[in-house]
């Protein structure tokens, strides 16, 4: 069974039909970039997955768990699944290492030594060990988002959504951040990302979901999309785009 | 001709009047400032009914007269039955005064914490009372605190009027000198100068904790 099982699932925002019965499946150690113009569902979409959005119809099964916004079952998946955001969302009266060791601590029980061992090893991943004890507002924003995906990696997930988590930085610190992305590629990390980095969706992502209307509207590997979109929608995007 | 001398024989009633305003001040405020907590968070994260009663409980108390909700503790509540001493009496009203406004102010400080915080802290698998208390709760206080403080002294200051149900505070001593030795101007000159230092280290207080609290911002 694939780590991600999405299946039919539609979501609506009182009257206005957000996701309309989108169909997709993501393999463990599999790179996916959803791409697709603002407006489409992407973002809605990866909320779902985590059950920080509710949806109505179809159902979505991640790592065996069967995914819902209920308050409990948000909890229980946070062990699957990691969440880094477009805005980096630090706690900005923790320093760096209690914000990575915070959910450890508190959620997996971890003593404060296997937190901060924890902590250390995931910093040093994305190139941050020696920030420790610095507060977020003393980072540039490029390092923020990395403390963030290090806060993410210390729980251990499964599969990491990416909420165009470069959208909001200067273009200069973008690439750092996808070179932490790029590592954990490598390293056959499952991400989901939601992406407007095209370069970066064709060169490090195995596959490519282009949203449309609310439905994954053409999917395939990075490469074979890119060069040869299927669909008039897809390439008018990425005509616009790239 | 002013004579602070005359004072001199009672600054034993000044000193005992004192710590009774300092210990009310202190209860007051660290009941007052968790009633406040609690009520914030009840009315911005709670149902309907409760919402609703909170709302109703800060609209009370901010739209009443203190002196008139004190009396109502000491004299009223007798007819139900409820007999308070004059000290538990003026404690409770300052609590409960000191409650509303709290609750008011530091809901302010929550409305403002950004909701991605709350998110992040979600999708981390913190239960919504952890969420609170290790991620809300500081950044909130920091938002709100120059109107926390201001607020606990008011309620400090506002403390007075207990010498009205005979709680021997810092102003019933005052009251007292006065009637025995006439020397009104010179007990209610100290005795405001006494209110005023308590005030200052009240505030120096405040901001040696604001210090402690916030410490993330004196590293920017």
């Amino acid at each position: 069974m694939a780590l991600v099982n999405i299946d039919k699932v539609h979501k609506y925002y009182g009257d206005l039909h957000v996701l309309k019965g989108v169909d997709l499946k993501i393999q463990a150690g599999e790179v996916v970039s959803i791409i697709g113009r603002s407006g489409s569902g992407k973002s809605t979409l990866l909320r779902c997955m985590n059950g920080l959005e509710a949806y109505q119809e179809g159902a979505i099964i991640l790592d065996n768990k069967e995914v819902s916004s209920d308050e409990r079952q948000v909890r229980a998946l946070a062990r699957s699944v990691g969440m880094v955001f477009q805005s980096f969302n630090l706690f900005p009266h923790l320093t760096v290492g209690e914000n990575v060791m915070l959910a450890p601590k508190l959620v997996l029980k971890q003593s404060a030594e296997d937190a901060r061992k924890m902590a250390l090893d995931k910093l040093t991943k994305v190139g941050l060990a020696e920030k420790f004890d610095q507060y977020p507002d003393k980072l540039s924003g490029g390092q923020q988002q990395r403390v963030a995906i290090a806060r993410a990696l210390a729980m251990s997930p499964k599969v990491l959504l990416c909420d165009e988590i470069t959208s909001a930085l200067d273009p200069e610190l973008v690439g750092e951040v996808l070179k932490v992305l790029e590592e954990l590629a490598a390293e056959g990390m499952t991400l989901v990302l939601v992406t407007h980095e095209m370069n970066f969706a064709r060169d490090v992502g195995d596959r490519v979901v282009f949203m449309h209307q609310g439905k994954v509207w053409e999917t395939g590997p990075s490469a074979e999309v890119f060069a040869n979109p299927s669909t008039p929608e897809l390439r008018s995007f990425i005509n616009a785009v790239l | 001709m002013l004579n602070f001398s005359d004072l001199l024989p009672y600054t034993d009633q000044l000193l005992k009047g004192l710590w009774v305003t300092v210990e009310l001040t202190v209860y007051a405020t660290l009941g007052g400032v968790a009633i406040g907590t609690a009520g914030a968070a009840g009315r911005h994260y709670g149902g309907n009914l409760l919402r609703g009663m909170i709302g109703m409980y800060v609209e009370l108390i901010r739209n009443t007269p203190f002196i008139v909700q004190l009396f109502f503790i000491f004299f009223g509540l007798p007819a139900l039955g409820i007999k308070l001493s004059a000290w538990e009496a003026g404690l409770i009203a300052m609590l409960i005064n000191l409650g509303a406004y709290s609750t008011e102010i530091i809901r302010a400080g929550l409305a403002a914490t950004p909701k991605g915080q709350v998110e992040a802290a979600k999708v981390l698998g913190l239960s919504p009372q952890q969420a609170f208390f290790r991620v809300v709760l500081i950044p909130a206080f920091e938002k709100i605190y120059p109107a926390l403080t201001s607020q606990c002294i008011i309620v400090m200051l506002g403390s007075a009027v207990v010498s009205q149900i005979s709680v021997m505070d810092l102003t019933y001593a005052a009251n007292l000198i006065q009637s025995r030795n006439f020397r009104s101007f010179e007990v209610y000159l100290v005795v405001a100068a006494m209110y005023l230092v308590l005030a200052i280290l009240m505030r120096q207080a405040f901001d040696a904790l604001g210090r402690y609290l916030f410490r993330h911002r004196r590293s920017s």
